[in-house]
């Protein structure tokens, strides 16, 4: 034992040394987005010349609990939140593949740090937030998809349900076989509210459609989306396919591309081009809008105590490009569109 | 059920299980020629991860997935040779040694690629090498579609296993090195140069892992995502194990587990109301309880895991 | 000739952790950071406050308990890399008891909570035990396989039986049922003072007791402990029984201490974690408990790093990777023949000067 303790012991010395003599902890206004490399917002290099007039540099920070690079739900929140700094003038970071049990500590060192939001994407984050919260009533925080209030605390919900019926209903009518797909990644809140609104677009627009649910139990793994998609086709006969399983999905329409006349739906981004022909169109959430939201509260001093739920009737929700695929439905299906933006359906949000 | 019963379900499920059976056949192959030398590696994981990272890289800035596959191989290659280093030349242990690869490699490949791309609100997508079909045979129903329509690299794999199962059995080279994963000392003073064979060992595993890596990046699916391995370097090392060291049963091993993640998948379609972990356990318990079926006498190299030091050092 | 050994080895130990650093600090430099300011956050996140001290405290709790359970049963030659999956088990259990199953709360709640996660643990381990004595299944494929299907029972059950009001995830362990926290405002919790019993606990086991010894004896030479008559199918499966339970326990603190609640990447990382603490500490209880702190520190730093100088958590990966391969690398050079030579001639050309 003794070899290895050496090492140890001297580790822990250099490491106690260094931190004596390292620089003192200025919150520099240095961001992660920076190191994100081109898709950097250009706000994260102002630093410089907003801090010299004196001006308050705005900040807020986003954490993820998995990859932020993940082409599904962490990317798109991101991009969100950029998009959203960009025009309401914040300086933009982030902490990715955060454990559970590190989501305290980051918050507080977020709030430590003075940053003016924390942006957490997501109903799993709910306990922490409401644990730093009080002890920062300077820091607000701004959780997607949550149902959490206080002074410092807001939530924005995108209507999940909402997409789940949009998507649900265009393949209720694309489908040829009358049997439509659902890919899950985890079972999650909002991948189970999908789903919930997905059953109800479906039987919305033909009764007669059969759902299928099958989950990948990964967010990542593409190859078993290319599986999912080819096992739903082969047992199922499956045409159409909607899912909320990020880097999965993009598995699960190259599994598609194998066979003739089946079709993916994808979300939340722009996403027509990544395969034009099978894919229908994209229901897109537009996060610069919902997370701008929060930003705007938080520079307005209006930020808290306040539950947003937002849809196609607020603008959060609306429908990509349209694919030649769809071309024919693109009426019957906007008009759908349009009875959901004048709420002459009713749907249920209940989850069972 | 009838859905169970017709041709065009089994068809189509065989189809499936070889094409998930194909990376994992890869990286257990070079597993079994890493731990036939008494190299047991446990980054394999890590491995297959640098190889999908760099495959992926390299196939989409060239427009080639071959190339892809290629450097992906030998990514892996240069990775494992940190663990060859330092587990032969150094003699310091296999088991953490493997572990760091495992810690090293996604951070590594994450590095890459977003100095390379960025972070991007959907994944890049590049070409992919698609599927083989052998005219005329793969016209033959049901057998056709299944043995002469899959991917070159399946081929490829499959070929090895005949490779590997000839080299082992019938050739001098091949005893030699068996018997540096039985007996090196012996094998020393038969002339065998053991530090030789552990490194080549180890250059055949980094490749094949590296090659399975890649298969999912640039044959697959043309796109990486951080974490596209998802494990299969475990399950791959635990394919050596239940295959029992053997070329043979490293391919049935792998087989078996295919078909049970792609049974367990079709299941979920089927019986829509068990929970969907509880099926994906079936491919995890079918390989425990397969396990406990076989009680048959271990094939493991002697000196397995073991570090070797040359006589009078 | 001693002293001069003992420099040399100091030596190459701190040129490794300096060459690990240094290649992080390229890759800093790559994506165009300061090195030196991104250094310093990681070492003040960890050091430079009462809060950082703490969060680096709570960080090492689970990591001593899933170290030590690997040592436990790396002492008696048994590869448990099941370790993860135990940890759950003790965690699912620990916070079923706690939420559903006492009626009273307060600490005898959380005592029975904590035993039960043990148990679950232990329960969960003896089954690669089991299965390697009376079976000769291999242990270690035995404990990965276990590892998943623990992972995916836990989902099962927080988004299934034990889901709390439809979102994915068990309720929480209440306020009086938690460890208790004992040095606020930080998190650190009673789980640490329980970890360092356990410590001392193997410690004092394995090293003076008869029972640690035949363990020992067992794993170091199973041959010449069967033929001297130990029970060495009943060593195996005691030796997964207590390695289970300490990383059972280990999962109940952290459910009781800090997570409080089951809900998706619970308990990712924490086995193999251990596993290579227990490696890196050489088996040792002792050293497994410091090489836990040096990993906590690490983990703890690299969050401020991110969070402070937007280093991306990749890289303090590498360098974590980095500091393990060239540890272990240079304590196998330094024990190697011809490096000891060396420094024989050396030290004696030293002498003679």
């Amino acid at each position: 034992m003794k070899r290895y303790m050496y090492l140890v012991f001297v580790l822990l010395m250099v490491l106690v040394l260094a931190a004596g003599c390292g620089p003192k902890a200025e919150p520099t206004a240095e961001a992660g987005a920076e190191a994100a490399g081109e898709e950097a917002p250009a706000s994260a290099d102002s630093s410089a010349d907003t801090k010299t007039d004196g001006e308050k540099v705005w900040r807020v920070a986003m954490i993820a609990n998995t990859p932020i690079a993940d082409g599904g739900w962490n990317s798109a929140c991101y991009a969100g939140m950029t998009g959203a700094a960009e025009k309401y003038g914040f300086e933009t970071a982030y902490s990715e593949n955060v454990a559970q049990t590190d989501y305290v500590t980051i918050f507080t060192e977020y709030a430590n740090m003075g940053f003016d939001l924390v942006f957490a994407p997501g109903n799993e984050f709910t306990d922490a937030v409401m644990e730093v919260a009080p002890s920062f009533p300077n820091t607000n925080f701004l959780i997607l998809n949550g149902d959490a209030k206080a002074d410092n605390v807001m939530s924005v919900k995108a209507d999940n349900t909402q997409m789940g019926f949009l998507a649900g209903a265009l393949a209720g009518m694309k489908t040829q076989t009358g049997k439509v797909g659902f890919v899950g990644g985890m079972e999650i809140t909002t991948a189970k509210q999908a789903i919930n609104g997905f059953h109800q677009g479906v039987a919305y627009a033909n009764p007669e459609a059969e759902v299928s649910v099958s989950w990948a139990n990964s967010w990542d793994d593409t190859a078993k989306g290319k599986e999912i998609a080819m096992s739903m086709v082969s047992t199922n006969d499956v045409d159409v396919f909607f899912g909320t399983a990020s880097a999965v999905d993009v598995g699960v329409r190259e599994g598609l591309s194998e066979f003739e006349n089946r079709w993916g739906i994808a979300q939340p981004g722009e996403s027509l081009d990544q395969n034009p022909e099978r894919i229908l169109t994209s229901i897109i959430t537009d996060n610069v809008a919902l997370i701008g939201l929060g930003l705007e509260k938080a520079q307005s001093g209006t930020f808290g105590n306040e539950v947003v739920e937002a849809g196609v009737k607020e603008g959060v929700l609306s429908i990509g490009l349209i694919g030649e695929s769809m071309k024919d439905l693109e009426e019957s299906f906007m008009k759908v569109y349009d009875q959901l933006y004048e709420g002459a359906i009713t749907i249920d949000y209940e989850l069972k | 059920m009838e859905t169970i019963l017709n041709f065009a379900f089994l068809e189509n499920l065989l189809v499936s299980m070889i094409r998930m059976a194909t990376p994992l056949l890869l990286a257990g192959l070079g597993e079994l020629y890493s731990e036939k030398a008494g190299m047991v590696n446990i980054g394999l994981d890590g491995i297959m991860t640098i190889g999908a990272g760099v495959g992926f890289i390299v196939g989409y800035l060239s427009g080639n997935p071959l190339l892809g596959l290629f450097a992906g191989s030998l990514a892996g290659v240069a990775l494992n040779l940190i663990y060859a280093f330092s587990t032969i030349s150094l003699r310091s242990g296999q088991t953490i040694n493997g572990m760091a690869l495992n810690i090293l490699a996604p951070a590594l490949s994450t590095f890459l690629s977003r100095t390379m791309f960025g972070v991007k609100t959907t994944l890049m997508k590049g070409a992919t090498i698609g599927n083989l079909s052998v005219p005329v045979l793969s016209e033959i129903p049901f057998i056709g579609p299944i043995l002469f329509k899959a991917h070159p690299v399946s081929y490829f794999a499959l070929f090895l296993v005949l490779v590997t199962l000839w080299f082992f059995r019938r050739t001098k080279p091949g005893l030699n090195y068996l018997a540096v994963g039985e007996y090196p000392r012996a094998a020393e003073s038969m002339g065998v140069n053991v530090t030789k064979t552990k490194y080549l060992s180890c250059i055949i595993c980094g490749f094949l892992a590296g090659m399975g890596g890649a298969y999912l990046t640039t044959c697959y699916i043309g796109a990486y995502a951080e974490g596209v391995v998802a494990g299969r370097g475990f399950i791959a090392l635990s394919a050596v194990i239940f295959g029992n060291w053997t070329g043979a049963g490293v391919l049935l091993a792998t087989l078996l587990f295919g078909l049970a993640d792609a049974v367990q998948l079709r299941f979920q379609v089927l019986f829509r109301d068990i929970p969907y972990q509880l099926l994906s356990m079936l491919p995890y318990l079918m390989t425990i309880f397969v396990l406990l079926m076989s009680n048959k006498q271990s094939n493991e190299p002697k000196a397995n895991g073991q570090p070797y030091a040359r006589e009078g050092k | 000739m001693k002293i001069a050994r003992t420099l040399i080895r100091i030596g190459v130990s701190v040129f490794s952790i300096l060459l690990a650093m240094a290649t992080g600090a390229i890759l800093i430099l790559v994506i165009g950071k300061d090195p030196v300011v991104a250094y310093g956050y990681l070492f003040r996140g960890a050091f430079g406050s009462l809060p950082s001290i703490g969060e680096t405290i709570v960080k090492v709790t689970p990591l001593i308990f899933t170290g030590l359970a690997a040592v436990f049963s790396y002492q008696c030659g048994m590869l448990n890399l099941g370790i993860e999956g135990q940890f759950i088990a003790g965690a699912i259990v620990s916070n079923w008891l706690s939420t559903l199953v006492i009626p009273f709360s307060g600490p005898a709640n959380t005592i029975l909570s904590l035993l039960g996660g043990m148990i679950a643990g232990a329960l969960w381990g003896a089954i690669p035990g089991f299965l390697k004595a009376y079976r000769g299944l291999n242990e270690m494929i035995v404990g990965i396989l276990l590892n998943y299907i623990a992972l995916l029972f836990m989902s099962y059950l927080f988004a299934g039986p034990l889901m709390e009001a439809n979102i994915p995830q068990t309720a929480a362990v209440e306020q009086a049922d938690r460890l208790a926290r004992i040095l606020p405002p930080t998190r650190v919790h009673l789980g640490i003072v329980i970890a360092l019993a356990t410590l001392i606990f193997v410690y004092y086991f394995l090293y003076y007791t008869s029972g640690g010894f035949r363990l020992r004896v067992v794993g170091s030479n199973p041959i010449a402990a069967r033929v001297n008559g130990l029970p060495v199918k009943r060593m195996t499966i005691l030796s997964f029984l207590a390695s289970g339970a300490i990383a059972g326990l280990g999962g109940a603190v952290e459910i009781l201490g800090v997570s409080y609640r089951l809900m998706g990447g619970f308990g990712a990382g924490f086995g193999f974690d251990g596993v290579a603490i227990a490696l890196i500490g050489q088996l040792n209880p002792i050293g497994t408990g410091f090489v836990a702190y040096l990993f906590a520190v690490l983990r703890v730093g690299a969050n401020t790093m991110q969070v402070g100088a937007g280093i991306p958590s990749a890289i303090v990966d590498v360098v974590q990777a980095i500091i393990i391969i060239f540890a272990v690398a240079a304590t196998g050079l330094v024990s190697l023949p011809e490096f000891q030579k060396f420094t024989a001639r050396f030290a004696k050309k030293e002498k003679g000067a």
